[in-house]
């Protein structure tokens, strides 16, 4: 076969070099440019400073004796090169002796006095000396540095606590560190950057906006027919795929031959990426269901045309995408379900049974009161799952059909009848969008902002409502 | 009694239709595969004329420029099994030094994970293609586009979730065990690695699944932080890829799809009991 061109080589260096980079980033970096350097820095520091400590008052006492040394070396120079002034200068010097101890019996009086204010001036100097040493982090008395006493007691010394902190910092770094710089960091950038109008193209030279960027959004008919939509869809969505779900775990939970193929096949959907989905089903909505409407002669609604090319209307594009959507999660949801109904003791089901009650009476107040903390959980993650659906509906329809705006909708926002929507336009899409189509970064931004406290707002709401519920029931 | 047979086998039937629906969709995709584009857009319905373009289908997405189809399966297996042993034990360690340090900023720092458990990924998007920017222009490090970048996110992304699983399980464990280790003469790491590390493997499985099907099936991250045409490119952002550019050429597009789910179903097929048992305990938990 010829013709096959020839392919890459799927191991090439690039592992090599991966594993190598890996390395680097997880063991080498930290150790290296953090940790070593750290440690060595803090000893070679704390004793050059301490040397630095001791060695200069040393050497200040040092410079008088080294001042008298070389004078004395000075005058013994000139008295062997000039023996005749030696008689002259001592002669001098007892006149001089004569006057001092004259001026000393006179002065005797004040000496006292004088003294008082040295020592004044002596403990006032200490204390600057002290304050200053103890701004500079020095402590000249201990002869050691306080920061590095403390990095020393603390993270780097050899103390059981020191090491327990060491070890605590190393097994933090990795999670904590790539958790602050990967979702923190970028967060509060996005606090930020939602009063600003970043465009994508102005990095750098933003003006901080206030709250322009919120008010744009929502006069913005289109942001606000995506909030509607996506809140009608994760209602609907929540309800089907609650309810398709829950009888497909009542389903299985009978004592079926097949069960664990019934259970492994509803969930197998699940395992295939929402995108990969998105496609096989938008070959199935457009081109095998009008297929089938063709054979069957039976040619309406979603039967007669293509999901996409503009064809579909705005419900049934919704339809579509809640279809997709619970055949995909209703398997999930189901094994939920399943552990739940599980731990439903028989002997309560055989006993109603005895009494004389219906399977729906059965269900009403036996089952559902003791898979209510299932509901909950199953409840949350369809709600937060629908809220954030994105890759299903983008290989859909890519967000549309496109529609005519709702009547309502162009009242209250006061734009004309004939503004068109994208009727399968979720928040998620509308964020996208709006930051990588029409380059609104900021807009984009304080959009996301506000999706995401809808969601926190839905989401606590929905689980103290829920398990509010769970008490009642 | 005979009424209750006879009512479990019109539930066995019912299920078995059922089953047959889920399934339909898949057998339309690999019906389709085997044909032509035109034999699709005349009647998706038919059955293939001729068997040998199955084999052409697959060895046209094989050598496509559009998908290079080995080399995507290979990224998505370098990043998905990185980011899941990074996550794993990484989260692992940090799980178990906040439970074990009974100190305030322990606790702190555990919050903050949880508070990113409610962070959408949409919130962060945005600055994080900034920042990864900003990172390989004045650090010189290229975050964008590279494997230990992707894994990076993904450990930043996977941590709050995994931590807050793993501070559950370790709370569990008895400190006896611990202690008796450091008295054989432990070391820290030691003591995590060899002790602890064994004890999580439960928790080790489900994080494996639930993090594992996110990360092989995640299409948004991928597309900002590697985008449609990169280097390391993952098997979703393959066949969008394709999609884009041949969006009416269903032939080789459901063929790139039937490639791309295969990997997780036969997958699911071998390791079925872990994977259900993984993602209802992660749910539940």
């Amino acid at each position: 076969m010829n013709h096959v061109r020839k392919q890459e080589l799927p191991f090439n260096n690039k592992i090599l070099v991966f594993l190598f980079k890996m390395f680097i980033f997880i063991i080498a970096i930290p150790l290296v440019f953090i940790y070593v350097p750290l440690r060595f820095i803090a000893r070679k520091l704390s004793k050059f400073i301490l040397f630095l400590i001791q060695a200069i008052p040393k050497f200040i006492q040092a410079i008088p004796e080294f001042i008298l040394v070389i004078s004395k070396f000075f005058i013994r120079l000139i008295d062997i090169l000039f023996p005749k002034g030696k008689e002259i200068r001592e002669e001098k010097r007892e006149k001089k002796r004569s006057v001092k101890l004259e001026h000393k019996r006179n002065r005797e009086v004040k000496v006292s006095e004088q003294n008082k204010l040295a020592k004044f001036f002596a403990n006032v100097g200490e204390k600057i000396v002290l304050f200053l040493s103890w701004l500079t982090a020095f402590h000249p008395y201990k002869g050691d540095n306080v920061i590095i006493k403390y990095l020393d007691t603390n993270i780097t010394g050899e103390k059981v606590e020191a090491q327990k902190m060491r070890s605590f910092i190393f097994f933090l770094v990795p999670a904590l560190g790539s958790f602050t710089v990967f979702v923190i960091t970028p967060f509060l950038m996005g606090v930020f950057f939602s009063f600003t109008d970043w465009t994508g193209l102005n990095n750098g030279n933003e003006v901080i906006v206030g709250f322009q960027n919120y008010s744009t959004i929502f006069s913005d008919y289109l942001f606000v027919y995506s909030f509607i939509r996506t809140t009608l869809y994760s209602v609907l969505n929540v309800i089907v795929i609650n309810v398709v779900a829950f009888s497909l775990a009542l389903v299985v939970t009978q004592n079926l031959k097949l069960k664990n193929v019934y259970r492994a096949g509803f969930f197998l959907p699940n395992l295939i990426g929402g995108l990969v989905l998105g496609y096989i089903w938008q070959f199935v909505y457009s081109n095998v269901f009008p297929a089938i409407g063709t054979a069957i002669g039976w040619e309406s609604g979603i039967f007669s045309h293509s999901l996409i090319g503009g064809y579909a209307s705005s419900s049934e594009a919704m339809g579509a995408l809640i279809a997709v959507v619970a055949w995909q999660y209703a398997g999930y949801i189901m094994m939920i379900y399943i552990a739940a109904l599980q731990n439903v003791p028989t002997d309560l089901i055989e006993a109603s049974k005895i009494d004389g009650a219906n399977a729906f009476q059965r269900l009403r107040t036996i089952i559902f009161p003791l898979v209510a903390q299932a509901f909950t959980i199953a409840l949350f993650l369809t709600l937060v799952t629908s809220f954030k659906q994105f890759d299903t509906v983008i290989s859909l329809t890519g967000g549309g059909p496109s529609a005519l705006i709702p009547e309502y909708l162009a009242k209250i926002m006061d734009v004309p009848t004939w503004s068109s929507v994208n009727s399968l336009d979720l928040m998620t899409i509308n964020i996208y969008e709006t930051a990588f189509s029409h380059y609104e970064m900021g807009i984009g931004q304080a959009k996301a902002i506000v999706f995401f406290l809808i969601l926190l707002i839905v989401g606590v709401a929905q689980v103290t409502y829920s398990q509010k519920k769970e008490v009642e029931l | 009694m005979n009424r209750d047979k006879i009512g479990l086998i019109i539930i066995e039937i019912f299920a078995f239709l059922l089953l047959v629906l889920f399934f339909l969709p898949f057998a339309l995709v690999i019906l389709n595969a085997t044909k032509t584009a035109v034999e699709i857009t005349t009647d998706p319905l038919a059955f293939a004329k001729d068997a040998g373009t199955f084999w052409k289908n697959i060895t046209n997405i094989m050598t496509s420029e559009q998908i290079r189809y080995w080399n995507s399966f290979l990224n998505s297996i370098i990043i998905t099994s990185g980011s899941l042993i990074a996550i794993g034990i990484f989260s692992g360690m940090a799980a178990w030094v906040l439970v074990r340090t009974k100190k305030r900023y322990s606790h702190i720092i555990f919050v903050i994970f949880l508070s990113g458990m409610v962070i959408p990924f949409q919130v962060v998007m945005l600055p994080l293609v900034r920042l990864l920017e900003a990172i390989s222009v004045n650090v010189g490090i290229p975050m964008k586009d590279t494997y230990y970048g992707v894994i990076l996110i993904y450990v930043g992304f996977g941590a709050p979730l995994s931590v807050f699983m793993f501070h559950g399980f370790i709370k569990s464990i008895p400190m006896d065990i611990e202690e008796a280790a450091i008295i054989d003469g432990c070391s820290r790491s030691q003591l995590f690695f060899r002790i602890i590390l064994p004890i999580l493997k439960p928790i080790f499985v489900t994080l494996l699944v639930l993090n594992g099907l996110w990360i092989w099936n995640d299409y948004l991250l991928p597309l900002l932080v590697i985008g449609m045409s990169g280097d390391v490119r993952t098997l979703p952002l393959a066949v969008a890829n394709l999609a884009g550019a041949y969006i009416r050429q269903w032939d080789l597009l459901l063929t790139s799809v039937l490639l791309a789910a295969i990997p997780v179903v036969v997958l699911f097929l071998f390791a079925q009991k872990f994977i259900i048992k993984g993602m209802t305990s992660g749910a539940i938990k």
